[in-house]
């Protein structure tokens, strides 16, 4: 395919055009890496509104404590999975509805699971030791 | 020199050069990350990134913040230890870009650069072979940029990526077996890489296709013993030379892993039509789900090229390959299967998605379609008629790239996707957490208990998120404790006691946290220190003997690795440049060895004692004899499986959830597939609880013989009508062919004629109007 050999000077002009488009590409993924903005947060909660929104997961936590129980009936990690993943669901909710951060929605859940503390809590402030499922395929 | 020979030769030129390849590679990269880059501000909110991108931010922010290295994770599950998690990256490259980046930004970044790096692999990995640069340039997109590593970007699974440095591991490999030391070096950087970025199964995947790149070269070899023979010691060397360099991690996660085993059963299968649409269908997300289809995309035209090149002498090898690899890829579908058979291996058992496979299959298309690119670009230099095949080359070549990274464009458009949160400065505590949005709660100065990891992390039961402090005393009239400073890797506490005390951190223990004064201990898997009466100034740090020792052996590996470079130019014949000075090389080998050993007499450290197997329900597996309040029973099976007893319950209302206990003994060896089949019939109504692993914890393969085996399982009662139930049950081979392990002998009647036990019947009762739905 190569019978026809090129130019030393082919060669390296083809070299450093190769050097220039290689920075340029790292300069450019570098740049817009950095200088893309960030989608928008919301705004932050004020201390009112995460006494709020604390009181509402503590009131949803039984039902989906229950769904997660008859859905994965037996399995400790999976229902304390299930129930999390209910908890996130109706975070992003809480957030989108009343144009807040998610995470000061998480730190209402945290504020109201510490307000418990030292009583007798009603909801379990830990999370079970992980134990993956074995199957899920 | 005519025009189509003039850009042939151009083109070929310019694949021949390391910095055009790179440049071409980083357009093309770029273009299958573009909407990714758009994206690059925001964080992906895909569960398992939620958790497997926050060891990034967790890393970077250990460093930056406190000044530390990330041995210690607080934020994660209670506190993990990093280097001794399968799947963490904290001493990553992708780390090091993080502290540039930031830990949001750095993904799509560190991707580019893998993407060209794996890029740039298959190349080198196709041109040991093929005669020209140009088929092995415009085909390395076909393994790099596979819709393997769009789903991986899409699903966070950012470990995935290793799977970039598989080329160079192979690249590397056949060095060796060359006699290069470069090759030893080359092998054992990208396995370390790999390690290093949380990817422990790719290894697994990684060593069989060393094997068979193994077998590859013998082949090649085969008529000439000497030269194979020759390879042996080579080799030997870089097995050596890359266990010790990826020593620091590699230790670690292996006493991990040895007491928090991964299990994972089932009977994953791919038809040959399902296989044609991973390969071929390009990926779609519907409702933020990435489709199966396309999992492995590699394009229409990757197909063409690889179909004009594979009739040629040279591409029998990757053709077989490919073909071997497919059928891998097919897992439980056929009754020949090789993916059931590496199961049997050590470390092959913890891999599902037999589909996988394929991104192997896909660099050996590559090297066909490179062949395929080659013999287009040659034809077309012959003469005015063949002048047409250079269109059909471009067109190849375009319908290879474009969809390649439209399908990646594609991918990264339907993530779904969060703003990334804000830093909020406090005292560190543990929270309840949630392993779903993971990556928040390090921001907000809290840890997660709350846990979505791919094996079993050693956790505290105790673990608490609702604590007014970390540190405290059990008995919490004792005396006072004030944190005086907290860093993740380590805590200083003034300690003021009136009696003897325990303190205890609400972190998960380790035998590598240490204490100024007193012995840590565990506390029920929480870290804990006995103290006496009086004050003192405690200092609680973690200083884990696998790391230290780890580290240590990678360090001296690199420095005999840098020794075998240097060697090679002077000789550069691997073994012949060893030989010059025997007794120095032999010393120089032996190093990391001599390093591994002096750390381990240095630094003492009691043992990780392993996990206790537990049902899913938390109740201890293995017990030493039938408990008293169990109903004994006798049945025998056709394999060597006793069951001894039964728990059911008497009645049950509708709505409720009840359990069912089975006790078990092996005596003899049993079959992996072997699992428990239940059926509990009712008044219209079957409900079944099928399971090929006891409590999620162990197959009865694994039953300790003399022990018995105490499986516990539920079942809810939601939609069960009222009236009597009978509950039956049996062995079969649940990832086998789905036939029932006959049954020898039961006592009291309870042999049913189709091979199942009857093990009792219990009473559905209608649930009170008054309770809770």
């Amino acid at each position: 395919m190569h019978n026809n050999a090129p130019s030393p000077l082919m060669t390296r002009w083809i070299s450093r055009i190769g050097i220039a488009i290689s920075i340029a590409c790292l300069a450019f993924v570098g740049v817009r890496a950095l200088t893309v903005p960030s989608p928008p947060a919301g705004r932050p909660a004020t201390p009112e509104e995460r006494a709020e929104i604390a009181k509402e997961f503590a009131r949803l936590e039984p039902v989906w404590r229950n769904n997660a129980k008859h859905k994965f009936p037996g399995d400790h990690w999976s229902q304390d999975d299930d129930f999390h993943c209910q908890e996130m669901i109706h975070a992003r909710r809480v957030a989108a509805n009343r144009n807040i951060r998610l995470s000061d929605v998480f730190m209402a859940i945290d504020e109201g699971l510490r307000q418990e503390y030292p009583g007798k809590p009603f909801r379990r402030p830990s999370a079970r030791p992980c134990k993956p499922r074995a199957f899920y395929d | 020199m005519k025009m189509t020979d003039r850009l042939v030769m151009i083109a070929g030129t310019s694949m021949a050069s390391l910095w055009m390849r790179l440049g071409l590679f980083g357009l093309l990269a770029i273009a299958a990350l573009w909407v990714a880059l758009e994206h690059a501000g925001a964080m992906n909110a895909f569960r398992d990134s939620q958790f497997l991108l926050a060891y990034d931010r967790h890393a970077a922010s250990i460093m930056a913040r406190f000044w530390q290295l990330p041995w210690w994770d607080p934020y994660s599950y209670g506190g993990i230890y990093a280097l001794g998690s399968p799947q963490a990256h904290h001493f990553s490259p992708s780390v090091l870009l993080a502290l540039i980046f930031g830990p949001i930004r750095v993904h799509v970044v560190f991707v580019f650069l893998m993407s060209v790096l794996g890029m740039e692999g298959v190349f080198r990995y196709i041109r040991l072979r093929s005669e020209h640069d140009l088929g092995a340039a415009v085909a390395a997109p076909i393994f790099s940029l596979s819709g393997f590593f769009a789903g991986a970007y899409f699903l966070g699974w950012t470990q995935f990526f290793a799977v970039q440095a598989l080329p160079w591991c192979l690249f590397g490999l056949n060095l060796v077996t060359r006699r290069d030391a470069r090759g030893v070096v080359i092998f054992a950087v990208s396995i370390t890489l790999m390690l290093a970025m949380g990817s422990p199964y790719t290894i697994v995947m990684t060593a069989l296709a060393c094997a068979l790149e193994c077998l590859r070269i013998a082949a090649e070899h085969a008529t000439r013993s000497r030269e194979l023979t020759g390879m042996l010691l080579p080799l030997l060397i870089t097995a050596l030379l890359t266990l010790g360099l990826a020593a620091y991690r590699l230790w670690p996660a292996i006493e991990t892993l040895a007491v928090a085993p991964r299990i994972m059963a089932g009977a994953p299968a791919n038809s040959l039509s399902r296989i044609a649409k991973i390969l071929l269908s390009p990926h779609v997300v519907t409702a933020g789900k990435l489709s199966m289809e396309g999992s492995t995309f590699i394009s229409i035209g990757a197909v063409v090229l690889a179909a004009v090149g594979v009739f040629r002498v040279r591409s029998i090898a990757p053709f077989l390959l490919t073909l071997f690899l497919v059928w891998m890829a097919t897992g439980y579908e056929f009754a020949i299967a090789p993916f059931v058979w590496v199961r049997q291996l050590p470390f092959f058992d913890t891999l599902r998605y037999p589909e996988r496979y394929l991104v192997f299959a896909a660099l050996f298309i590559a090297e066909l379609a490179a062949s395929g690119v080659d013999r287009l670009a040659s034809l077309s230099m012959r003469g005015p008629r063949w002048q047409p095949l250079l269109l059909v080359l471009i067109l190849g070549i375009a319908a290879t790239w474009v969809p390649l990274a439209l399908n990646y464009q594609v991918a990264t458009r339907g993530m779904s996707l969060w703003s990334p949160p804000e830093r909020i400065e406090r005292e560190f505590a543990q929270a309840r957490g949630n392993r779903w949005a993971l990556g928040y709660y390090e921001a907000m100065s809290r840890g997660s208990i709350s846990c979505g990891e791919a094996y079993m992390v050693p956790m505290s039961p105790d673990l608490r998120g609702d604590l007014p402090a970390e540190e405290f005393l059990l008995d919490a009239s004792a005396g006072t404790v004030t944190r005086r400073k907290w860093t993740p890797n380590r805590i200083e506490l003034d300690v003021a006691l009136n009696k003897d005390a325990t303190l205890v951190v609400n972190q998960n223990w380790h035998p590598g946290w240490r204490s100024s004064t007193g012995l840590v201990r565990s506390e029920n898997g929480r870290i804990a220190v006995d103290l006496p009466v009086g004050t003192h100034q405690l200092s609680l740090y973690f200083l884990p003997r696998s790391g230290v020792g780890g580290i240590a052996i990678s360090i001296a590996s690199i420095g005999v690795l840098a020794f075998l470079l240097l060697r090679r130019r002077q000789d550069p014949d691997l073994i012949a440049g060893l030989r010059r000075t025997p007794w120095i090389s032999l010393a120089i080998l032996a190093a990391p060895l001599l390093t591994g050993l002096l750390v381990g007499c240095l630094i003492s450290e009691p043992p990780m004692p392993p996990a206790t197997p537990r049902n899913s329900n938390g109740s201890e597996l293995i017990l030493d004899k039938l408990p008293e309040n169990v109903t004994p029973l006798s049945a025998h099976f056709e394999v060597p499986v006793e069951w001894i007893g039964v728990t059911l319950p008497e009645s049950a209302k509708v709505g409720s959830v009840v359990d069912f206990e089975i006790y078990m003994r092996r005596t003899g060896p049993v079959n992996r597939n072997v699992g428990i089949f239940v059926h509990i019939l009712g008044p219209n109504k079957l409900l079944m609880a099928d399971h090929e692993v006891i409590g999620n914890s162990l197959f009865i393969k694994d039953i300790p013989p003399g022990s018995v085996a105490r499986d516990a399982f539920s079942i809810s009662l939601t939609n069960a009508p009222p009236g009597k139930y009978r509950v039956l049950a049996g062995l079969w081979r649940a990832s086998g062919d789905g036939s029932r392990v006959h049954l020898k002998s039961a006592d009291d009647n309870r042999a049913q004629p189709d091979h199942r036990l009857l093990l009792g019947t219990f009473t559905v009762m209608d649930r009170d109007p008054e309770s809770e739905p």
